[in-house]
């Protein structure tokens, strides 16, 4: 079992490695920085960019531990009935009263 | 096997009733007007305030709980809470004055000052260190952002000393808390208590450490010596309302919190109390010289704050009947004589830096009300015996002193008396004769800082004639021996 989740793993970037189509380009050879250019304006170059990166990135946090919180509580869901679901419900609407935050602050509208 | 936690309402409405007003102020501020909400603040903290009275129990009564005994509503929580709210309305209603001058009349500072008491009040009713740990960082991160509201370097500067040390602090306490976890098998303080009786040395060891810990990371939140760096930059970086907020809440909170973990959960444990005592000796020393030398009067309340962080913690060496009584009496009555001074400076000043000391001088020809109120808020700090300072100082140096801290007694009473040189100069700079003109802000009806101030020193004289008013309902011992349940 073990064998054959590895072997698909290494097979798939071989394959890939050996067979794919190779165009580097100016954006795919820069060192990953989120998205910043690292040596032209980017973070610590000390020039602008937008503080809209930032937002962005707290927003996901935010959500992405929403749904960190709902996964286990998916699997207990069926053995804690009614309490997970008026939790989870306290849960979501304090998320919401959030969101309707920075929906009305204007975080959400890009340019 | 998955059960679901026991959720009582009761206990939670007090909490439930504060987090609404927070929600609300953050949702409706987009609608309606800043003083419309603090009004909606207020009165839901007079409901919490009475929610928090209904749960007082009788004797013989049990104290509800919610939650496994995560959350406990009983009489301590009550009278802690009641002193919080007492100090929220203070702020709220100063800050219906003044917050427009000090660039904070957002819908933003009544929610984060809200969702701040959310966690002042879970501290309060923590069972368990968990929630404890929860209320704390609620506190805190809401006042961090409170700090740094207003728009200016000062409130930046503020802001950020206060955040990195109060991460700083946090960091200390979960590290301390995950090694009494270690320790003794148990969150609860309940279950922490019944843990330290047996346990093996190397155990013991642990509990140690992590009692340590924890007094370190609690010194950061309440201020004590060595870890009181960051107070006077804060306290007066931070706009004056914020001050109030912070010096008086805040630092209510997290003495409940060490109320709970020292007094309760670890009433038992051996060592923290002998080096809680250095802890304040040099609180002592530090905040009584340091105040001896500030030019300007809410740097010198800052100080003063951090004194009477020392005199506070005192409460705590004594036994847990005594000294909670003693802690419960004169955190209500240092809430009160700060609020209401820090009310004054908040009404009187020309910018956020507050006043210097000696443009105190002639105050009383030009506004005689501040004049006396400032005046018996200062011998009050000062612990001069007709108001109730005198009698929050007593109670806490006598906790002390049969408990055994001879000689911190005997450095208490010599700090004091240093003490009532630096209260006692901008007193009588008040009623000196000035032909100057005036160095206040000129102008404004003052309604709410007016019956702020009033309230305050009138409930600080009360106290100091009639001390049973308030220790009537906190002298029982056995409201302070049970901080970590049974």
């Amino acid at each position: 079992m073990l064998g054959i989740a590895l072997g698909i793993g290494v097979l798939a970037v071989l394959v890939s490695a050996l067979l794919g189509p190779k165009k580097a380009s100016r954006a795919k050879l820069m060192a990953y920085e989120s998205g910043n250019d690292p040596e032209h304006g980017g973070v610590g170059t000390g020039q602008r960019f937008p503080v809209h990166f930032y937002l962005v990135a707290m927003l996901f946090i935010v959500f992405d531990i929403e749904t960190a919180f709902f996964f286990p509580l998916a699997v207990a869901y069926q053995k804690l009935v009614p309490f997970a679901f008026w939790e989870a419900l306290t849960f979501v609407g304090l998320l919401l009263v959030g969101y309707y935050y920075i929906l009305k602050k204007g975080v959400l509208e890009w340019t | 096997m998955l059960t679901p936690p026991d959720v009582a309402l009761a206990p939670l409405l007090p909490i439930l009733l504060v987090l609404a007003g927070a929600v609300s102020s953050t949702v409706l501020g987009f609608h309606l007007p800043r003083r419309t909400l603090t009004a909606i603040n207020l009165v839901l903290l007079l409901l919490s305030a009475a929610a928090m009275a209904l749960l007082w129990s009788g004797p013989g009564e049990l104290p509800a709980t919610a939650f496994g005994g995560s959350l406990r509503a009983d009489n301590a929580a009550v009278l802690l809470g009641l002193t919080i709210v007492a100090g929220s309305m203070m702020a709220l209603l100063v800050s219906l004055d003044t917050a427009y001058r000090a660039r904070l009349s957002f819908p933003e500072f009544d929610a984060m000052l809200m969702y701040a008491v959310t966690g002042t009040l879970l501290i309060a009713f923590s069972g368990d260190l968990i929630v404890m740990l929860i209320g704390l960082e609620v506190m805190s991160l809401a006042s961090y952002v409170l700090a740094t509201l207003q728009d200016s370097r000062r409130a930046e500067e503020s802001g950020l000393k206060y955040f990195l040390l109060g991460s700083v602090g946090s960091a200390v306490l979960i590290y301390g808390l995950a090694l009494v976890y270690g320790a003794t098998g148990s969150l609860s303080y309940g279950g922490i208590a019944a843990a330290t009786a047996g346990l093996t040395p190397g155990n013991l060891g642990l509990l140690v450490g992590g009692a340590l810990l924890l007094l370190a990371g609690f010194g950061f939140k309440v201020a004590l010596a060595p870890f009181h760096q960051w107070t006077p930059d804060v306290y007066s970086g931070a706009p004056t309302t914020v001050s109030l907020f912070l010096s008086t809440v805040v630092k209510v909170a997290a003495f409940a919190g060490m109320l709970r973990v020292f007094g309760g959960a670890l009433q038992n444990a051996p060592f923290w109390a002998s080096a809680l005592q250095l802890l304040i000796a040099a609180t002592l020393i530090v905040g009584n010289a340091a105040s001896l030398f500030q030019t300007n009067f809410k740097r010198m309340l800052a100080y003063s704050a951090v004194a009477h962080t020392g005199f506070l913690a005192m409460a705590l060496l004594g036994t847990p009947g005594l000294g909670g009584a003693a802690l419960g009496y004169y955190l209500l009555v240092y809430t009160l004589m700060t609020g209401a001074a820090l009310a004054i400076v908040a009404a009187l000043q020309r910018t956020e830096a507050g006043m210097n000391i000696s443009d105190l001088r002639g105050l009383y020809h030009r506004h005689p009300g501040y004049a006396v109120a400032l005046a018996a808020c200062l011998a009050s700090l000062a612990g001069l015996p007709p108001f109730a300072g005198f009698f929050g100082k007593y109670l806490a140096f006598q906790a002390a002193f049969q408990n055994g801290y001879v000689w911190l007694s005997i450095l208490a009473v010599l700090a004091s008396v240093a003490a009532l040189v630096y209260y006692l100069r901008p007193a009588m700079l008040l009623f000196m004769p000035d032909r100057t003109p005036a160095r206040e802000y000129p102008h404004g009806q003052r309604p709410a800082t007016n019956l702020t101030v009033a309230l305050g020193v009138a409930a600080i004289t009360v106290l100091g004639l009639l001390p049973n008013l308030w220790y009537g309902w906190l002298a029982d011992p056995a409201i302070w021996e049970l901080l970590a349940g049974r």
